[in-house]
């Protein structure tokens, strides 16, 4: 007995000190980060990961970033396009957006701005990591990285005027860089230097539901057209700049409108939709996409659903404005909208849910398409002036209006029919709010259309809201530290 | 056995030469008689250490395990034989040789024997705060859970129902109020001697439990190192006793009921009053309503329900084995319309002596549950009006939008939108009552609600939790010597939760929305203990030592499936869906490796000391901070032992203590589960992306690393008096403590351009401090009656002391349709803090825009008190309106035995802590509908906030409860010998028979408080209905055969 009660213990002993790394258990569901991309794949993961944060968490909570997902509350709800079924309310951080009256707290406003520095943090893991890659692959993960940096600090620097522009990935201790507001012409130079080396690093032989080299031309030139137009910075250099980048992208012949307008939203970027799907032509039209897949959580998303009579907040529906237009321009091929449960309400039916679940849809966000390249062409030629007869730019013009069903082609347009052709063209695709910004303002400026608009829904439109508020949190987390982040005017 | 004193060396190896010497040196060499006997109880039982002394010398002995002993003394000698616990008796030796002694218990200085930490402690020699609750009565009583049951039981433990999923969920345990913010602030549970799950609470049987400690104070839970900052319960199960195999069957039956709120209480003829009350007639809208129905909503959804209890169990053995082994069979069907719970426990628990050194034990208990939980909140039931039936009938299809619903059939659930756009027609009189007419009216949207029905809500979905848990272990002791015995054990529990959840075609609008999710977690922990035992007694000291060694394992597995495309429900599991909408899944670990020392010290038996020590190594935290010390000291006087006190015949016991200690808390709760366990590394986490046409997989970094990460830590002081006066019939003992934590484990705010909005860091301070205050007192004695009562009463007083830069933060929780109520953090108050205006006065019907258009309804808005007095309101008129933690809580017990009767009953109450009442924003119809004053005549409209952000929902939450009542008669001997018992006993016992709450608190249960999601330790107070309390009553029987 006595051997036995030996055995028992020198066992127990041994199991008790035998693992010698006991208190570092092997991880099992997750891989720990601090020896992560190391090589291509792990760096190829990274890539993927941007885009993971680009299409955004399909939830109906705001303890997620959104990102695109929640896009159209701070752009299209803050143009004349749309409003909230039920008009606005002070007291919903979702109708404020119509108002003007966007509190400081607003938390759909928090969760973008989080959302978009989260996506540059991951490209700021490649771009961290990128001398990990291998030489073939190098410059692909460095235009992609590129490409979506520039992306979110185009969205964040529109938005919200100059922002903090972290250019690696930062420390919560590393206050000047978090909170120091960047002048938007040095946003807009860093975008420029990024969109360029994307151009420089990436070809067109990728999925455009990733950057390609045509998709870094595409956003390029609305940069450009931005810079001239919005920021009135060396005006005829930068259109000239967007003219040269429209022109490649259209000389490559690998883009073309589809044929039937509303085919753009209802073919899905990559010729399918699930893997089981037999494969369809692929949309020519779409130059760069944020892709979801249906009928799964992780991968669709909801705007689809919140846009109709099934949404839980009934947003995006049509303002009565954009409607008259449809009428008065004799639209028929175009018409997006349709008349919703409650009476005297019409939904936007772009992006109707192709999907059984209604809130996980898998149709994708369209960022940029042919037909908004050939636009952009014909403003970058109209540069400066209020209307022009160039033939380059009154062709690309008319081949977007004989798509619509407009035979007769014109012979010449000015500043306020193309925007209003952008505005319908691009309606609900969240182009409007960006496109007033460079409406020239001693035309029929942003400031006066948005003052009507805001009237005709009781609202309370000043110059200040043309950008949003900067999170309160980040502010109130930016007076403990040495720098303080300035808000807004206005705010 | 032992020789005391100078002759303490006599061991097996000192004895032969020590002998020697003392033969030459000894007085007593002359002349001395070996004296040899037995010490024994009245019942025969061996006393083990009982002190045999030689009167007026400092020369004795003590008995050995079988109670024996042998003493060379005088023949004039006197023997004092003197045992903790029993009268000490004196013998004149004389000439006899061999004595067999009885020694009797002593009533009034009891031993009483507490299981602290890794090992047993005379009550006497405690110094720190450790309170035991013997399980007498407790299995007679109607609770569902062994967590449950402790309500009122402890000094300083305060026992919540919180719960809104109703029968069998968790209560919330506070042992001396909250000291975290992010991290688990409920007690560690240790069974028979390894940490297990909390969740091993609601799956215990109560009959097989022996004791309850509770180590409050830290120096008693320092023991238990980085996870005893909540304090620790320690439960020990029965063991069979040596003797004849002794059966016993428990078990009750009863029935229970819902404890209603009168204020919730709707109905249409009371609004019928009420409108007739002020407008002299009824509005058109409710004579239509009352047309369509009338529904008591408490009836439907508090439907009651029967309890029931078999247990029966075997104990017994002999000197060898001992085992205790029993089944029972619980099943409870809640108070709610769907909660119901049932469970089923074995147990097998075997000692064995396999040789005088060696011996182990073995404990087996499985035990499977099923709970099927109440999936909805009563906030969501009670925001339909009392007209609106459950069915439709051919009555109520008349009254149906034909327009909107023309589909509508006997036997659909109701929605209230059904009944919009109705046109009610009137037949028109005249003054003579002739017909001269009719008079239509578009009633247009009736409904304040688009939801479904709520009988549809609840029924339509079905929660299901399945567990099963075993809880194992196999020890073994051995001894050395006397004085030292090692022991070692392997704690294996296991607890596997099915969770599946159905959400049919009828539960939503829309029947695309019916989904089955089924949710699967396992949790195996593996405890393995090393403790070698020291212990000796001397004539004047006494050192008791524990060294050890614990290593723990946690391994746990989770996985959840979700599938939707239902076309029918016949199938309500995800088999029974067309595609698979949904996979999470995460496996996580976690390791402790402990060393554990503990040495306890008494001289004279008067002065105690008590100094431990714990060192923990966690897989939890970061490198730089992976291992912790947690160290405990204190003292203890007593008083009542010193010769100027001697033979007091006011004060027979009187003990002075003092403890400090250090413990830790490392249960850190974080929305993201695989980060508790993994915070202080970087975490990337596999996801989903949409990626080429297809689905592709990415990882996602999911935090900040934080390597110098460690646990939250609470230090306390807690000085304390034991008291028991007139032959220990009153016994009382005071405590104050105040544990003050910081480095808590807080999940804080950083900027987001660093790509997260929150890292996990310790930070924070919070203090607790009270008094807890116990006395028990026989108040008569006498042969046949007898009289106890037992009092307890605990304070806690919560403050904020540290809060980073975060002090002033205000937070609202809730977002969505119910925004606007706010909690406010602020270092100098309590940990939470309700926040907003204070209401001032009502608003006048005459400004409410449609008054009358939800039965039951009341104004949402109310006038606030401008408080800076600068003639705005906003938002510097709002303060703090309250907290929800309680001052103080107390429970007064009585017992009375008369003859074979007995009674005991138990007041408890709990008063201080408010409780946001957000039930009312539903009841009475805030939701939804137009009870809002008119912005265009309410004069001084600048004045008026919604109730919702004022302090007219928060309500007073204090309650004062006849917890329990137990009224037994137990059978006459003759009558049990017929029927060859040995005992039975026939009982009724209730819970929660009366049940008073504030004036002012409108809801069903002040004590339902949300828990997780965003309601944390510093957003806490949010009562959205929740679940009734049950009234009980049942009957029963326990016999002993």
């Amino acid at each position: 007995m006595k051997a036995f009660s030996k055995i028992l213990f020198v066992t127990t002993l041994i199991l008790t000190f035998s693992c010698g790394d006991a208190l570092e258990p092997e991880p099992v569901s997750f891989v720990t980060g601090d020896s992560f991309f190391s090589n291509d794949a792990e760096l190829e993961n990274g890539v993927l990961a941007m885009y993971e944060g680009l299409q955004g968490t399909n939830t109906p909570q705001f303890n997620e970033p959104r990102a695109t997902q929640i896009e159209f509350y701070l752009t299209e709800m803050r143009s004349d396009n749309t409003q909230s079924r039920n008009g606005g309310s002070l007291d919903s951080d979702f109708q404020q957006f119509e108002l003007y009256e966007v509190d400081v707290q607003n938390f759909v406003v928090r969760n973008y701005y989080e959302s978009m520095y989260n996506i540059i943090f991951r490209a700021h893991l490649v771009l961290d990591n990128i001398e990990n890659a291998s030489d073939r692959r190098r410059e692909e993960f460095e235009g992609q990285a590129r490409f979506v940096r520039a992306y979110s600090y185009f969205q964040l620097v529109r938005l919200f005027g100059p922002v903090p522009m972290p250019l690696r990935v930062i420390a919560p201790e590393e206050a000047e860089i978090a909170f120091t507001r960047v002048d938007a012409p040095m946003v807009y130079q860093q975008i420029v230097q990024d969109l360029k080396a994307a151009i420089d690093n990436l070809d067109d032989s990728g999925s455009r539901t990733m950057a390609t080299r045509s998709a870094a031309q595409a956003l390029l030139a609305k940069v450009y057209l931005t810079i001239a137009g919005a920021e009135n910075i060396e005006p005829i250099a930068n259109y000239d700049s967007a003219r040269i980048l429209c022109e490649d992208i259209i000389n490559s012949g690998q883009f073309a409108l589809m044929d039937n307008y509303f085919d753009v939203f209802n073919s899905e970027v990559n010729g399918r939709e699930d893997p089981d799907d037999e494969e369809l032509a692929p949309n020519t039209e779409v130059i760069f996409a944020i892709e979801y897949v249906r009928n799964n959580p992780l991968t669709s998303q909801n705007y689809s659903r919140e846009w109709g009579d099934f949404g839980f907040r009934f947003a995006n529906f049509t303002t009565e404005d954009i409607r008259n237009a449809y009428f008065e321009r004799g639209e028929t091929e175009r018409v997006a909208f349709a008349e919703s449960n409650s009476p005297g309400a019409f939904f936007v039916t772009k992006y109707l849910p192709n999907s059984s679940i209604l809130e996980q849809a898998g149709n994708d966000w369209i960022v940029l398409r042919y037909a908004d390249v050939l636009l952009m062409y014909a403003e970058s030629i109209l540069s400066i002036n209020t209307s022009t007869g160039d033939l380059r730019a009154v062709d690309a013009y008319n081949e977007v209006r004989e798509r619509a069903g407009f035979d007769v082609p014109a012979f010449a347009f000015t500043e306020d029919e193309l925007f209003e052709e952008r505005r319908i063209e691009l309606a609900f695709e969240n182009q409007r709010f960006f496109d007033l910004l460079r409406i020239d303002e001693n035309q029929n400026s942003a400031e006066l259309i948005l003052s009507t608009h805001s009237v005709e829904v009781g609202g309370n439109f000043a110059r200040t809201d043309l950008l949003l508020p900067i999170p309160q949190n980040e502010i109130n987390l930016s007076l403990g530290t040495s720098t303080i982040l300035e808000q807004n005017n206005g705010y | 056995m032992k020789i005391l004193h100078d002759r303490n060396f006599s061991n097996r190896f000192a004895v032969p030469v020590l002998t020697a010497c003392l033969i030459l040196m000894n007085n007593y060499l002359y002349a001395q008689n070996l004296v040899s006997g037995k010490v024994t109880t009245k019942e025969g039982e061996a006393l083990i250490g009982v002190t045999i002394l030689e009167q007026g010398t400092n020369y004795g002995v003590i008995t050995d395990i079988d109670g024996n002993f042998n003493i060379k003394v005088k023949p004039d000698a006197v023997l004092v034989i003197s045992y903790v616990g029993y009268v000490s008796k004196s013998i004149p030796v004389g000439n006899r040789t061999d004595f067999n002694i009885q020694l009797e218990s002593d009533v009034k200085q009891l031993e009483e024997i507490v299981v602290v930490g890794y090992g047993t402690q005379k009550k006497s020699h405690l110094t720190g705060a450790i309170s035991k609750l013997k399980n007498e009565k407790l299995n007679e009583l109607p609770f569902t859970r062994a967590d449950e049951i402790l309500v009122g039981q402890i000094a300083g433990l305060q026992v919540s129902t919180s719960s809104e999923e109703g029968v069998g969920s968790d209560p919330t345990l506070r042992v001396r109020g909250v000291g975290s913010i992010n991290a688990d602030a409920g007690p560690l549970l240790v069974i028979d001697g390894a940490p297990v799950d909390s969740d091993f609470f609601g799956n215990l049987d109560i009959n097989d439990i022996e004791s309850y400690e509770v180590l409050k104070d830290a120096a008693s839970a320092a023991i238990f190192g980085s996870r005893g900052a909540n304090g620790v319960i320690l439960i020990t199960t029965k063991d069979g006793k040596d003797g004849p195999t002794k059966f016993n069957y428990n078990g009750f039956t009863g029935y229970q009921e819902a404890i209603r709120s009168d204020d919730y209480d709707l109905s249409v003829e009371d609004q019928i009053a009420f409108e007739t009350s002020i407008l002299g007639e009824v509005t058109d809208r409710t004579r239509f309503k009352q047309q369509i129905g009338s529904v008591d909503w408490q009836d439907v959804f508090f439907d009651g329900g029967l309890i029931n209890s078999h247990s029966l169990s075997a104990r017994g053995g002999n000197k060898k084995t001992k085992f205790s082994t029993s089944i029972s069979y619980f099943e409870d069907e809640g108070v709610l319309l769907t909660d119901n719970f049932e469970r089923v426990n074995f147990k097998a628990k075997v000692q064995s002596k396999v040789s005088d050194k060696f011996s182990f034990n073995l404990n087996l208990s499985p035990s499977y549950s099923v709970r099927r939980r109440f999936p909805d909140a009563t906030r969501e039931v009670f925001r339909q009006e009392p007209y609106v039936p459950t069915f439709h009938t051919e009555e109520t299809l008349q009254l149906v939008d034909t327009d909107g619903f023309p589909d509508l059939e006997v036997g659909d659930f109701v929605r209230q939108s059904h009944f919009n756009n109705f046109i009610l027609i009137d037949t028109v009189f005249n003054d003579a009552g002739e017909i001269i007419g009719i008079d239509s009216t578009d009633l247009g949207g009736v409904s304040n609600t688009n939801q479904v029905n709520p009988v549809a809500r609840a029924t339509q979905q079905e929660i299901i939790d399945k567990r099963f848990q075993i809880y194992s272990s196999l020890g073994a002791d051995y001894k050395l010597n006397e004085n030292l015995s090692f022991t070692a054990s392997f704690t294996a529990s296991f607890q596997d939760l099915l969770r599946t959840r159905f959400e049919g075609l009828e539960h939503s609008i829309d029947p695309s929305d019916a989904l089955a999710r089924e949710t699967n977690q396992s949790r195996f922990r593996l405890v393995q203990n090393v403790f070698a035992n020291y212990s000796k007694s001397f004539i004047n000291h006494e050192i008791t030592a524990v060294l050890g060694f614990s290593g723990e394992q946690v391994i746990e597995r989770f996985t959840e499936f979700e599938s939707r495309g239902f076309s029918t429900d016949a199938i309500p599991r995800i088999e029974g869906g067309a595609s698979v909408a949904l996979r999470e899944g995460f496996e996580r670990q976690r390791r402790l490796l402990s060393y554990i020392g503990r040495v306890n010290y008494a001289f004279q038996d008067k002065y105690l000391a008590s100094l431990s020590v714990r060192a923990d190594g966690s897989s939890s935290f970061g490198p730089n901070n992976r291992y912790g010390i947690f160290p405990a000291a204190s003292i203890g006087w007593r008083i009542s032992q010193e010769n100027f006190l001697a033979g007091s015949s006011i004060l027979s016991d009187l003990k002075l203590r003092a403890s400090y200690g250090v413990t830790g808390n490392d249960a850190v709760n974080l929305p993201n589960n695989l980060l508790e366990f993994n915070a202080f590394q970087s975490v990337l986490e596999s996801t989903s992306v949409a990626s080429n046409g297809g689905i592709g997989q990415t990882f996602v970094a999911a935090n900040i690393a934080n390597p110098d990460l460690q646990w939250e830590r609470s230090i306390e002081f807690n000085p304390g008096i034991d008291l028991g006066l007139f032959d220990n019939r009153i016994i009382a003992s005071i405590e104050y403590y105040q544990r003050t934590s910081d480095d808590l484990l807080l999940n804080v705010p950083v900027s987001t351009t660093t790509g997260f909005d929150a890292a996990l860091v310790n930070i924070g301070e919070v203090r607790n401090e009270g008094a807890e205050f116990e006395i028990r007192t026989v108040n008569v004695n006498s042969g046949s009656f007898s009289w106890n009562s037992t009092l307890i009463a605990s304070t806690n007083k919560n403050t904020l002391r540290d809060f980073g830069d975060a002090d002033g933060t205000v937070l609202s929780p809730d977002d969505g349709s119910r925004s606007g109520a706010e909690w406010l953090v602020s270092v100098g108050n309590p940990i939470s803090n309700f926040y907003g205006f204070v209401a001032e006065s009502e608003i006048p019907i005459e400004f409410i825009q449609r008054p009358f258009d939800f039965i039951g309804g009341q104004n949402e808005q109310v006038y606030v008190k401008d408080l800076n007095g600068d003639g705005i309101i906003d938002d510097d008129d709002r303060t703090i309106l309250g907290n929800p933690l309680p001052d103080f809580i107390w429970s007064i017990t009585n017992e009375f035995t008369y003859k074979n009767f007995d009674l005991s009953f138990q007041w408890q109450g709990s008063h201080g802590a408010e409780t946001r009442n957000i039930a009312d924003f539903d009841v009475f119809g805030w939701s939804g509908s137009d009870l809002e004053a008119d912005p265009n005549t309410t004069p001084n409209f600048d004045f008026v906030r919604p109730k919702i952000q004022t302090d007219a929902i928060i309500q007073d939450a204090s309650f004062i409860a006849l917890r329990n009542l137990n009224f037994g008669y137990t059978l006459p001997q003759r009558f049990l010998d017929s029927f060859k018992l040995s005992s039975a006993r026939i009982y009724a016992s209730a819970s929660n028979l009366l049940y008073l709450t504030a004036s002012d608190f409108t809801g069903f249960n002040p004590e339902s408080i949300r828990q997780g999601g965003d309601f944390n330790a510093i957003t806490n107070g949010y009562n959205r209905g929740g679940v009734p309390l049950a009234r009980r009553i049942v009957i029963g029987v326990n016999i002993n055969f």
